[in-house]
């Protein structure tokens, strides 16, 4: 009680001292009026004793004043004072003020940017309840129906347990057909992930299996976007794929799983009947587990189920399901890959502000040191050290909040530009935001800042060393604030080296991955990806459909050829079936090894730029009725006839499937990704297969892409309307987006790394020149006694250059011990390079040298006279 | 009295929440009543008393208001709260104390 009281009373004071001081006016007022009318009834005439009254008021000590000082809030007001008179100091001084405050702006501006990202991206909650219940399977878009049926039975701590996968659905408009990304998923899908809808329901239990009412759940943007927001969408059939579909619910606006990209869910179809189901491996499983369970047994039962798996189905070596069991949480699968990039740059970032506080104190601390007359002067009036200290927090606070201020304002403007620098994925970017609590933290960080820059000069202060000092002693090598001085140049070379390693060792990967033999060309290559998928649509429609826009596109101007795949390489992944290679049993039945199918026309290879090794390519007059053949790449001819020619074998692709003539070798081309392990790929005739219903089309292209694109969206509207064409590309485009993150961390990491070797500069140059400034008597005095300019020239760039060396030689030391860490984004590049790190060290040297030879150049050419006479 | 140490402040507080705990007062009528009761022994200075008073209502031991004294002028009342009730009993026990304990020391010295 008594202590809301208390601050009830120092709130009234600090807002309304003026209403509390007329009221102390009028109290004191009467209190004199009472004294004088006390005096004339004594008997004092009634001038006298109101001029006595009023003395007896004043007296020794103003009473206002004591009275001030007895309301608690002085701190406060001394706070306020402090800070105008640092203010007032900045205004003096603006140059000297502006670089410092812009450079510390910077470095908060980058941190609390990079905040900002990682706390909406890595720490704001998931969009559905109870994230860390949710648990991803291993084994990522590779389970069949069956397998998944099994699990659900054989489960003890996964309740509910569902599966889903990605696929594509073109929904009919008046107009125009729309591709949606489409998550395909069992009934206990949103219950998984406990999320519930904004508009009507989600899936019931046997809406997954066949026979039941086609259905579909949207989302929010997809209700907005594609259907026009339309309140009575729940119930309304829509058309996807050429069927009536019922819109059976709406998502909320920020629900999404697994990435923000899928637009709608729709019911498997899990038939035991249908092939698919007992053959084909694409679900993702995940569960939510059952509350009261521990980690011991959700692995546990993890490792049951895979043990049952064994047991029921056999697998071969190359995709055992019983290997590498395990589950993640549902925050490791959606952000889990981006988390070691993010906090990379955020440390990098991190260590940029470093330096520039090291830079802001080194300043502050050579101005505290310049007014040390001044403080003694102080002191000496009766000025309290800690009222002193705490006018030196105040002027190091006004910097960094000011700095803070800047930084903000930089943050908030740059802040898109950062978010689309950074190598976030699967829609991550959307979520990124600053919001409240990362200003919260600004201002938090800020304040520290302030605080720190302000330890060394108030430490001294405190420690007497300040007063005292005849201004020429300052800051010399020997002194305490000549080698905090030097130690703080001596971190910022250390961070500026470490900085500069990384940037050089990324900037060499970038160069070795951009300078991968794809094993195709890229470049002229356009992309564009057609989905003909409609029950409305029969399969000799279709195919009449896509022969007419193959020929057509191939007679446009400017194209070199064109051609069709099921997919584009390096950007998508591809289904991976099981083929038996006749002749060798090892590599049969239950042992085959599995490999890419890749559907496409014959002009294929010409047009990618891929190259033969022998044999010959697929040709025109591959079609349905010839020999079935088929084209593979090098890898999987070593593998399954090593030594041989494969030429004239055969090989029998999946369960069902038929025979196929190996008719050629290819070269190897990085199918799936440009880094890691190509697998094997059996390319097929386009012609001869029941051509698939979504096909890319891949055109060799002279001149711009984006009109090559528009008449291909043309000529597909034209040959049949229900035909959808989607997501537009060229094949570079393809391969930068595949290498986004290691060409973005290189990015940071170089800007940061100049930036540090910029505040380096900056920092060697100021403690460089304000030494030499400080010291002019004693310079004068050697020189007079005798020195060679060219010695004293010598003398200050060692000085100088000392720390910068000790620096440079740590932050190699640490570059080798966090080598570890940045393993995962080098490619083709030792972590110890010593490339890298040599080249480095001699551009930090270089640097320090420069930055300290100015300086050092004015110490040489000081007079020796005037020097003296200054003194 | 002085402006100074935290004894004679003390003292202080404690005079004039005695005097409130006859009855309400104005700041004026609080200083003359401690000079009248004391002998005139004790005359306090203004900025004490009237720091005091602040002091004192932070702390929440005594409270104002602003009423009419019978000339009618208008003035600023202070009275004892509840909490200075209890504060009074503990320090008038502890000046208690205090008296005797230096009475003993000054007794055994001669």
């Amino acid at each position: 009680m008594r202590g809301l009281t208390d601050l009830w009373f120092r709130i009234r004071a600090l807002f309304r001292p003026g209403a509390m001081e007329r009221d102390l006016d009028e109290e004191l007022e009467f209190h004199v009026q009472m004294e004088t009318e006390r005096l004339i009834r004594e008997g004092v005439p009634p001038e006298e004793a109101a001029r006595e009254g009023r003395r007896r008021m004043d007296g020794a000590v103003r009473p206002r004043q004591v009275v001030r000082d007895a309301w608690g809030v002085g701190v406060v007001w001394d706070f306020l004072a402090d800070v105008r008179h640092a203010l007032r100091q900045f205004r003096r001084r603006p140059g000297f003020s502006l670089l410092g405050i812009l450079t510390l702006g910077v470095g908060l501006g980058a941190t609390i940017g990079l905040l900002g990202v990682i706390r909406s991206v890595l720490v704001r909650p998931l969009p559905f309840a109870d994230e860390d219940g949710v648990r991803i399977f291993w084994s990522d878009y590779d389970w069949r129906g069956v397998e998944f049926d099994f699990v659900k039975e054989q489960t003890r701590a996964f309740q509910p347990l569902a599966a889903f996968s990605a696929d594509a659905s073109t929904l009919r408009g008046e107009t125009s057909s729309t591709v949606l990304l489409t998550g395909v998923t069992s009934a206990e899908f949103f219950d998984v992930l406990g999320a519930t809808p904004l508009l009507g329901r989600t899936f019931r239990p046997g809406e997954d299996r066949p026979g039941s009412e086609p259905v579909t759940v949207l989302s929010y943007g997809a209700w907005q976007q594609e259907l026009g927001g339309d309140p009575e969408i729940v119930g309304r059939r829509i058309v996807l794929n050429g069927r009536p579909v019922t819109v059976i619910g709406v998502m909320p606006r920020d629900f999404y799983f697994p990435t923000p990209e899928f637009r709608l869910w729709a019911p498997l179809d899990l038939d035991p009947a249908s092939g698919q189901y007992q053959s084909n491996g694409w679900l993702v499983l995940f569960g939510r587990v059952r509350p009261g369970l521990g980690e011991a047994q959700v692995r546990d039962d993890i490792a049951a189920i895979a043990r049952a798996l064994g047991e029921r189905f056999t697998y071969p070596a190359a995709w055992d399901k019983t290997r590498g069991a395990s589950s993640r949480t549902a925050r490791e699968y959606l952000v889990g890959d981006v988390r070691p990039a993010l906090l990379l740059v955020f440390g990098a970032g991190a260590l940029l502000l470093l330096m520039a506080t090291a830079n802001v104190a080194a300043l502050i601390l050579a101005r505290t040191t310049d007014r040390s007359q001044e403080i003694s002067l102080r002191a000496a009036l009766g000025a309290g050290r800690g009222r002193l200290a705490r006018q030196i927090v105040a002027e190091a606070l006004t910097f960094s909040l000011l700095a803070g201020a800047v930084g903000v304002v930089a943050a908030t403007l740059g802040f898109d530009f950062l978010v689309r620098s950074l190598p976030l994925e699967n829609g991550l970017a959307a979520r990124a935001a600053l919001d409240w609590g990362t200003f919260l933290l600004a201002f938090v960080l800020a304040s520290v800042v302030g605080l720190v820059v302000a330890l060394a000069p108030v430490r001294d202060l405190l420690r007497g060393r300040l007063a005292g000092g005849s201004g020429t002693r300052g800051a010399m090598p020997g002194s305490r604030a000549g080698r905090v001085h030097q130690g703080l140049v001596g971190v910022e070379a250390g961070v500026a080296t470490l900085l500069a390693v990384g940037a050089l060792m990324l900037i060499r990967s970038v160069s070795g991955l951009l300078a991968l033999d794809l094993g195709f060309e890229p470049s002229g290559v356009v992309a564009v990806d057609l989905a003909a998928a409609g029950e409305d649509l029969t399969a000799p429609e279709r195919d009449q459909a896509y022969r007419a826009i193959l020929e057509r596109v191939t007679a446009l101007p400017g194209v070199e050829g064109a051609a069709w795949t099921n997919r584009l390489p390096v950007r998508d992944g591809g289904w991976q079936g099981p083929v038996s290679v006749e002749g060798n049993p090892d590599l049969q039945g239950p042992t085959s090894p599995n490999a890419l199918y890749r559907r496409v026309s014959a002009d294929y290879f010409r047009v990618m730029g891929i190259s033969l090794l022998s044999g010959r390519l697929l040709e025109p007059g591959d079609r349905v009725g010839t020999e079935r053949v088929t084209v593979i790449n090098r890898a999987f001819a070593e593998r399954a006839w090593p030594g041989m020619s494969p030429i004239g074998r055969r090989v029998r692709a999946g369960v069902t499937g038929d025979s196929l003539t190996v008719v050629g070798v290819v070269e190897e081309v990085r199918s799936t990704a440009v880094t890691g392990d190509n697998p094997f790929v059996l390319y097929v005739a386009d012609e001869q297969t029941r051509g698939g219903a979504y096909k890319v089309l891949v055109a060799r292209v002279r001149g711009p892409a984006t009109p090559f694109i528009a008449a291909v969206g043309r000529i597909a509207a034209e040959v049949d309307p229900r035909i959808a064409a989607n997501r537009p590309t060229t094949m570079p485009e393809v391969v930068e987006t595949a290498l986004a993150e290691p060409i973005q961390l290189r990015f940071f990491l170089t800007l940061f790394a100049t930036l540090a070797l910029g505040l380096g500069v900056v920092g060697v140059y100021s403690v460089a020149s304000y030494s030499v400034a400080r010291r002019q008597t004693e310079l004068g005095l050697r020189m007079a006694l005798g020195a060679a300019p060219r010695q004293v020239l010598g003398q200050i760039l060692r000085e100088g250059m000392g720390p910068v060396a000790l620096g440079t030689a740590a932050g190699l030391g640490a570059a080798v011990v966090l080598a570890r860490i940045a393993t995962r984004f080098l490619y083709g590049v030792s972590p110890q390079d010593p490339l890298s790190m040599s080249a480095a060290a001699l551009a930090l040297l270089a640097a320090g040298m420069a930055a300290a030879f100015v300086p050092a150049l004015r110490a040489s050419r000081v007079s020796p006279v005037e020097s003296l006479r200054a003194e | 009295m002085g402006t100074g140490s935290s004894v004679i402040r003390g003292t202080l507080d404690m005079l004039i929440l005695r005097t409130l705990q006859l009855e309400p007062m104005h700041g004026w009528g609080i200083a003359e009543r401690i000079e009248a009761r004391s002998g005139a022994l004790l005359k306090v200075q203004p900025a004490s008393l009237y720091a005091a008073f602040h002091r004192l209502t932070r702390q929440g031991w005594i409270r104002s208001y602003w009423a009419r004294t019978e000339n009618g002028r208008r003035a600023r009342f202070y009275a004892l709260t509840r909490a200075g009730e209890r504060q009074l009993t503990v320090e008038t026990e502890h000046w208690r104390r205090l008296a005797a304990g230096v009475a003993r020391l000054l007794a055994a010295e001669s």
